[in-house]
């Protein structure tokens, strides 16, 4: 076992360094047989006139033996006075070195060529120098891997004296290091053995060409760039002395590039007399540098709303500069990815030309601005442009922005109405009673629930959204693009892909698909700031009443959602409340929606308690207060309808201050997820497309209405042809193409169909014109160009709604069953969400209230739309939503959840391929908690429950058992039990 | 000796060997680095490195002393990740808890003829032997490092070991530097990062970053005695995880995950911190949402943590700042923090990487769940083979063998839970899941199942519980009685880490340190 010899710890024989401090473990020293000079690993010989060979000593005083090898290629290079034929015995030979061991290694020379070298005296004959290497066993790191390390051995040709370096290129002198004085040093070599006497120095201008680059740059003479000779004071050089000539650099003035090529000729006397010279060339001009015009610091004051800068940058140098980096920096960090001063248009590697200038776009972005500067009027960025050109190195400028100081609002509740049709956002202050429907979009408080996809840009960026009426508006441009009721498309299917449409670069239609999750995140997060917008335009009053500033960044909310609501869409919800900055504190979508949702008819109940109070209102003005009002809250909206049995307690003793609290309970809530307002539209449209087909057909070519009319139920274009694309409507290529079309026919068709629906409510009769281009047929589309008119009426849509208004009386049954209450104790009918707007839906219901409210002494209070009353059915539910989130203070009303939940669908099992059987004991209508028992014929692991026909609950037991017990305690709360085995469900769908 | 030429690669002619000194066994090439090998002359483990020529042509591959702090054929200093230590928490920064050793070297090829049997190799009764015992104090963590044993006490002193002889490298454990040092009620409780000489010690309040260099025995200024200190943002903050390092192409990280320290609802506000080996903060970054502190994939270079729902957020190395879009799952995986589900990091049988879930559901049930991530990577969501395994009990720890199925690799059809009621094996493969092995403390003992995870080795699954230490799984389906295991009759009140190191497998006990030797033995 050898020993290191840096640190004596043990090492391996083959070891190359020592493991414990990196030392080479094998040490060769190589020196002159004859002296004892050592040469180290780059050695320099001088080969005197009249040598046969060089003898060189290697030894290994390291612990381990070393490898030495003379490699083919080191030969290929050698100048002829080198014998080359005797050397490559020594070629591609391993030498072992063991420690200790030294030995001697001959170059041989070619006796008569080193004499004619020696004897040449214009340089013009072979190399005056050779580069000889040697490969050791050591290895050297290097470009990503090791190499043998090599020993250099340099034979010069001690013959007159020379000049190093003989020739020096500058590739480009800037004209700064010009002025602060640069000096080129020669060295002047005497290797011979006798003193050589310096006669003088003279300059020659070469007649060179500038290298390519610089083909334009004007020819500079030695007296220009230089300043003046060296002086030939000691003129005598010792043998072996070598001498340090300095030539001083003038600064010429120059416009541009400047190209010299000289030559230093040097007269001396060595034996007899000679010259040496050396050549000296190269470009001067100004460096390329980045300036910028723009003032330090770059101040923004007022930002209100995002703005874009433009920065100039130049380089005025005579070289292209390159930009190596662009950096925001927030003090000494690196400033958050997503900031309020977005950088675009300059990346690194890019190139300013000589003169050259560069627009840099900086984005001021309030919306985006970090929480923690909210408390700072300005708010400061460092823009570090790095490249590569003279002095710094960099080129820094400081933007400070006044974006205010914003207050995280205290105190005040949020409630957002996130509606099929329309969201509005509602502030509410308790304390002071303030309350305000925030003005989301121009004037109007209600943003319509639509997102338009605009396509990217040509250089293929995404353009992202438009949202609200501005959508609405683009969608005639690409109806595929919108989307409508993004809450319904999230209810409806949360895993597919939403498929948009985009022209490419060369014209052609492609997709870009998302996730109804990015989709949702993007509307909740445009919710919010166009609400934090809002509130910089309420009025000096409505803000000090709320106690807040015009700046604000709302960090909790309170959310509506229908009553019927699965496990997926209170996750999609809680993530899109976090994307947008919105509930943070809660983590589990459980405690999302118990803590921050309210379900929106038990909101439009809570509102209707806040009018009842609030002694501006004329809500149930003829009505005296009671101490328990039993209300029906019936919200009909854009695609959903809730019904609540809401009791509310105390009302007229809080009035008299006789009690400190309102007391609402909340009995019961049933829904119908799938039928809202919009279902007129759709409605409409099908009657529309039934008489345009009976036109087209005269025409000679019967327009395809059944899969328009499909088209029109979808919410977007992509859910639309995913079922599209799997029904194999159209196979291949052409399947996108005809989507579009029939999806486009089908937004076209509904939005005429919306417009009817509301001057119906005005008119008996309406007609509606289209064109007849462009629709999907059977056939050949006709030559000459028509139009299609349809003539809708007021008593047909009437008949129509009417029999679905009935088909949804049964939810009024359910919930005021549920709630065990008598029908002549139902006080109030409360009607609220933009379905209600249609007189005979709510005719039809209040009719069916008061026919089994027969005999009651009391008359019933029926709020609804346009009853001059005060009550706002609009923003009624966002108001309960922010009222919902006042009972965590308790300070004058107080809610609580009385209700008795049942079973809103059968609970099947599988019996064959396509028939379900129900659990016998989980009917519709079951009251919970209920529980029944599942038998096998064989014993069995695994039991899939069904609603509907479509799977709904799954359960996977360890082993194979008999029977199951199921235990419903709540919606979507299953337990499955065999013996001592316990299985939860989990909602598969 | 002597050097011979290779003329056709522009080298000096390598062979493969044993590399500790004085042995020097020729050893079969594995034609691949970053593998653990093992001298059956010598009994002793090596790590393999394959160096590529700066000019092209084939690397040349090394055998390196698990020893060596410096290469022994480029000279370049080792600061990165060695596949023969115990570098971290699990043993490596997938959490797998299991050796790295995918081609099953140390153990050999499965030998139906023989198993192995566990025996006592050496005992260490005190890290500071010349110190009195300090309140509190007791072996918190065991780690290998540059094929020394590390023992970390949870009041901050550490100490090292040699590993086959039980020697103390020094009398005097090495002490906290600066002030305050970990106290009882802040005591070092996780295991430590250690990457070539370096080590990062985290307790709630401090993470320390120190060069042991000298302590190993580097040679004269080859190591730096500078050391760091680092504390949470705030005084309302707290190290809440195990340092996790980062082998990046750049050189080794660490990630710290902080939070707040008064939290009903998981972790509040967590926040990664990333740190140089010495203690230089690089930047940091948000997670909001994750449930436990994050794994690191060296493969794809990514650190991969879950959310709530299951959803798999990725970060990845050469920017840390900035993560990349979340994965969902399909369908949702509720893990709540409070169930304390755990994951790990494994290669499965065609060598792409899997991410584990342990989570126990509300009815105390453990399931286990298994998703390919490159799958997920291309189809832009987790999909997850999900397992319920009949076990209940509060989840402790959870081990997955890894490596492809290699003829030797026996730790890679292996996986083991450890839960309040016992530690329990699975086959990987989860076919059916029922257990193959169980272990469990004395019924007297508060918890029957063990405190530190499971360690997974082509041997089988190695658990220590209270009263003894068992080697629970070999792959074949003994009984009960077949199961090896040495009593180890002291009280074992909280985690004391458990680091394998060749065929030995090493634990704190008290204040001092237990070797076990793994043997073979033939058939019973």
């Amino acid at each position: 076992m050898s020993l290191c010899p840096g640190c004596q710890a043990p090492a391996a024989q083959w070891d190359r360094y020592c493991g414990c401090c990196g030392t080479p473990l094998a040490r060769l020293r190589w020196q002159l047989a004859d002296q004892q000079r050592e040469l180290g690993e780059d050695g320099r010989v001088a080969v005197r006139r009249g040598s046969h060979a060089l003898r060189l000593s290697v030894a290994n005083e390291g612990s381990v033996p070393a490898g030495l090898v003379l490699p083919a290629e080191a030969l290929a290079e050698l100048p002829p006075w080198i014998d080359r034929a005797r050397l490559e015995r020594l070629q591609e030979r391993a030498i072992t070195l063991e420690p200790g061991q030294e030995q001697e290694l001959a170059i041989p020379f070619a006796t008569a060529e080193l004499e004619r070298v020696f004897a040449d005296r214009g340089q013009q004959g072979a190399p005056l120098s050779a580069r000889l290497q040697l490969l050791t066993t050591l290895c050297q790191l290097s470009e990503g891997g090791w190499s043998p390390r090599p020993l250099h051995l340099s034979l010069v040709v001690a013959r007159e004296p020379w000049f190093s370096p003989a020739g020096s290129h500058y590739r480009f002198l800037p004209s700064e290091r010009l002025a602060e004085g640069l000096h080129h040093e020669l060295t002047l070599h005497n290797e011979s053995a006798e003193e050589v006497e310096i006669l003088g120095f003279s300059l020659e201008d070469l007649p060179d060409a500038p290298p390519s680059w610089a083909q334009d740059a004007a020819r500079l003479d030695a007296a220009q760039i230089l300043e003046g000779l060296p002086s030939a004071e000691h003129t005598l050089l010792a043998p072996g002395e070598q001498r340090v000539i300095r030539l001083s650099f003038a600064n010429p003035a120059l416009e541009g590039l400047g190209w010299f090529s000289l030559r230093l000729s040097c007269r001396y006397r060595h034996r007899s007399a000679g010259q040496v010279f050396a050549v000296v060339q190269g470009v001067v001009g100004a460096a390329p540098r980045l300036t910028c015009d723009a003032p330090e610091p770059l101040g923004h004051p007022s930002v209100e709303r995002d703005e874009v800068h433009t920065l100039v940058l130049r380089n005025p140098g005579d070289l292209p500069l390159k930009i190596t980096g662009v950096e925001l920096l927030r003090g000494d960090a690196v400033a958050p990815a997503r900031d309020w001063l977005r950088v675009e248009g300059l990346a690194p590697g890019e190139i300013l030309p000589p003169g050259g200038e560069r627009a840099l776009h900086y984005t001021l972005s309030v919306a985006d601005r970090p929480e923690d500067e909210f408390d700072q009027a300005w708010s400061s960025r460092r823009l570090r442009i790095h490249h590569d050109g003279a002095g710094a190195r960099v080129l820094e400028r400081s933007v400070d922005a006044q974006l205010g100081v914003v207050q995280v609002p205290t105190g005040v509740f949020m409630g957002v109405d996130f509606g099929t049709s329309n969201s509005m956002v509602v502030l509410l202050r308790p304390d002071t009673r303030a309350n305000v429907a925030l003005k989301l979009e121009g004037e109007s408080e209600q943003l319509p629930s639509l997102m338009y996809f605009l396509g990217s840009s040509p250089s293929g960026r995404s353009q992202g959204f438009l949202f609200g009426r501005e959508a609405d508006a683009h969608a005639e441009l690409n109806p595929a693009n919108l989307v409508r009721s993004i809450k319904s498309v999230i209810s409806r299917s949360p895993d597919t892909w939403y498929h948009f449409l985009e022209r490419s670069p060369e014209g052609a239609w492609r997709r870009r698909s998302y996730r109804p999750q990015e989709l949702l995140d993007r509307f909740i997060i445009e919710l919010r700031r166009r609400a934090e917008r809002a509130v910089s335009g309420l009025s000096m009053q409505q803000l000090r009443a709320l106690r807040i500033g015009p700046k604000v960044r709302f960090r909790q909310a309170i959310f509506s959602h229908p009553v019927e609501v699965d496990a997926a869409m209170k996750e999609a919800l809680m993530r899109a409340a976090h994307a947008a900055g919105l509930n943070l504190q809660l983590q589990s979508a459980e405690d999302f929606i118990e803590e921050r949702c309210v379900d929106e008819a038990t909101s439009a109940a809570l509102a209707y308690v806040y009018a009842r109070l609030d002694p501006g209102s004329r809500v149930g003005v003829e009505h005296e207060l009671g101490n328990r009002e039993r209300v029906i809250c019936v919200d009909i909206g854009g695609g959903t309808t809730d019904v609540a049995a809401v009791e509310i307690l105390d009302l007229a003793d809080f009035w008299d201050q006789a009690v400190e609290q309102v007391r609402v309970e909340l009995h019961s809530t049933a829904g119908d997820p799938l039928w809202g307002g919009d279902d007129l539209d759709l409605l409409l449209a099908g009657w529309m497309l039934e008489e345009i087909r009976e036109q087209s057909a005269r025409q000679g070519a019967a327009i395809l209405d059944q899969e328009i009319l499909h088209a029109a139920g979808f919410r977007s274009f992509g859910e639309y042809f995913n079922g599209f694309r799997a029904r194999q409507v159209v196979r291949g290529s052409e399947a996108l193409g005809q989507a579009q079309a029939f999806y486009n026919k089908a937004v076209e068709v509904l939005r005429k169909a919306e417009a009817a629906k509301r001057r119906l409510s005005e008119l008996d009769r309406v007609e509606v014109r289209l064109s007849d281009r462009d629709w999907p047929r059977s056939g050949e589309q006709p030559e000459q160009e028509a139009e299609f008119r349809v003539v809708l009426e007021r008593q047909r849509l009437e008949r129509q709604v009417r029999e679905d208004a009935r088909a949804r009386i049964p939810l009024l049954e359910r919930v005021v069953g549920a709630a065990q209450w008598e029908w002549p104790t139902v006080s109030t009918v409360l009607f609220t969400g933009q379905g209600s707007r249609v007189p005979s839906i709510r005719e039809e219901l209040v009719q069916h209230v008061q026919q089994q409210r027969a005999g009651s002494p009391d008359k019933l209070l029926v709020v609804q739309p346009d009853d001059r009353s005060g009550f706002d059915p609009k923003r009624c539910v966002g108001m309960g939503a922010a009222i919902w989130g006042t009972r965590e203070d308790g300070e004058w009303i107080s809610v609580r959840r009385r209700m008795r939940f049942e079973l809103t669908h059968d609970l099947q099992t599988r019996w064959g391929p396509f028939h379900f059987r129900t659990v016998p004991g989980l009917e519709r209508g079951q009251s919970l908690p209920a529980q029944a028992t599942v038998d096998f014929r064989k014993p069995r692991q695994t039991l899939e429950l069904f609603r509907d026909g479509a799977l709904y609950m799954s359960f996977t037991f360890p082993e194979a058992v008999d029977a199951i017990e199921l235990q419903v305690r709540g919606p979507g709360d299953i337990l499955a039990v065999a013996g001592a085995l316990q299985v939860p469900g989990e909602v598969l769908s | 000796m002597s050097f011979s030429w290779d003329p056709d690669n522009r080298r000096f002619v390598t062979v493969t060997r044993c590399p500790w000194p004085g042995c020097g066994a020729p050893a079969e090439p594995f034609h691949q680095g970053g593998l653990q090998g093992w001298c059956p002359r010598c009994e002793r483990p090596y790590a393999t490195s394959l160096e590529p020529p700066s000019q092209g042509g084939a690397p040349v591959e090394w055998s390196l002393c698990p020893t060596s702090l410096f290469h022994t054929f480029t000279g370049r200093r080792l600061e990165g990740y060695s596949p023969v230590d115990w570098p971290e928490a699990s043993g490596g920064p997938e959490r797998s808890g299991c050796a790295d050793d995918p081609r099953g070297s140390v153990f050999g090829a499965p030998n139906p003829l023989h198993g192995w049997g566990l025996e006592e190799a050496w005992t260490l009764p005190s890290i500071a032997p010349q110190e009195q015992n300090r309140v509190g104090d007791a072996v918190a963590a065991v780690a290998v490092m540059r094929g020394r044993v590390l023992a970390v006490s949870a009041r901050g002193r550490m100490s090292l070991v040699e590993p086959f002889t039980g020697e103390l490298l020094s009398q005097r454990p090495i002490d906290w530097p600066g002030f305050p040092t970990p106290d009882a009620d802040h005591p070092v409780a996780f295991t430590p990062v250690v990457r070539g000489s370096r080590v990062v010690l985290a307790s709630a309040l401090q993470l320390l970053f120190r060069d042991l260099a000298s302590q190993l025995g580097a040679g004269p200024n080859q190591g730096t005695e500078s050391w760091r200190v680092v504390g949470p943002e705030s005084q309302e903050r707290r190290f809440v995880g195990p340092p996790l390092g980062l082998d990046t192409p750049e050189g080794p990280k660490v990630a710290v995950l902080e939070a707040d320290a008064e939290s009903r609802q998981g972790l509040a506000n967590p926040v990664l911190r990333f740190f140089t080996l010495d203690g230089q903060e690089l930047t940091q970054c948000p997670v909001q949402g994750i449930v436990r502190p994050p794994v690191f994939d060296r493969r794809s270079q990514q650190l991969l943590w879950l959310d709530a729902a299951g959803f798999l957020h990725r970060l990845p190395a050469d920017d840390l700042s900035l993560p990349l879009p979340a994965l969902p799952t399909d369908p949702l995986l509720p893990l709540s923090p409070s169930l304390h589900p755990t994951f790990a990091l494994a290669e499965n049988a065609r060598g792409d990487t899997e991410l584990w879930v342990g989570r126990v559901d509300r009815q105390g049930v453990l399931e286990l769940c298994r998703c390919d991530l490159r799958e997920a990577e291309s189809r832009g969501e987790l999909r997850w083979v999900r397992r319920k395994v009949g076990v209940r009990g509060a989840l402790l720890a959870l081990s997955v063998g890894r490596g492809p199925h290699h003829r030797q690799n026996l730790a890679g059809q292996l996986l083991a839970v450890s839960t309040d009621q016992g530690v329990f094996s699975f086959p990987k493969d989860l076919i059916d899941a029922m257990e193959h092995g169980a272990a469990r403390g004395h019924e007297t003992a508060d918890l029957r199942g063990s405190w530190d995870a499971p360690v997974i080795c082509s041997a089988g699954v190695l658990a220590r519980v209270q009263g003894r230490v068992q080697l629970l799984e070999q792959g074949l389906p003994w009984g009960r009685s077949q199961r090896p295991s040495v009593a180890l009759p002291v009280r074992y009140p909280r985690p004391q880490g458990l680091a394998l190191y060749g065929r030995l497998l090493i634990m704190g006990v008290s204040m001092g340190l237990q070797a076990l030797r793994i043997v073979p033995e033939g058939r019973p």
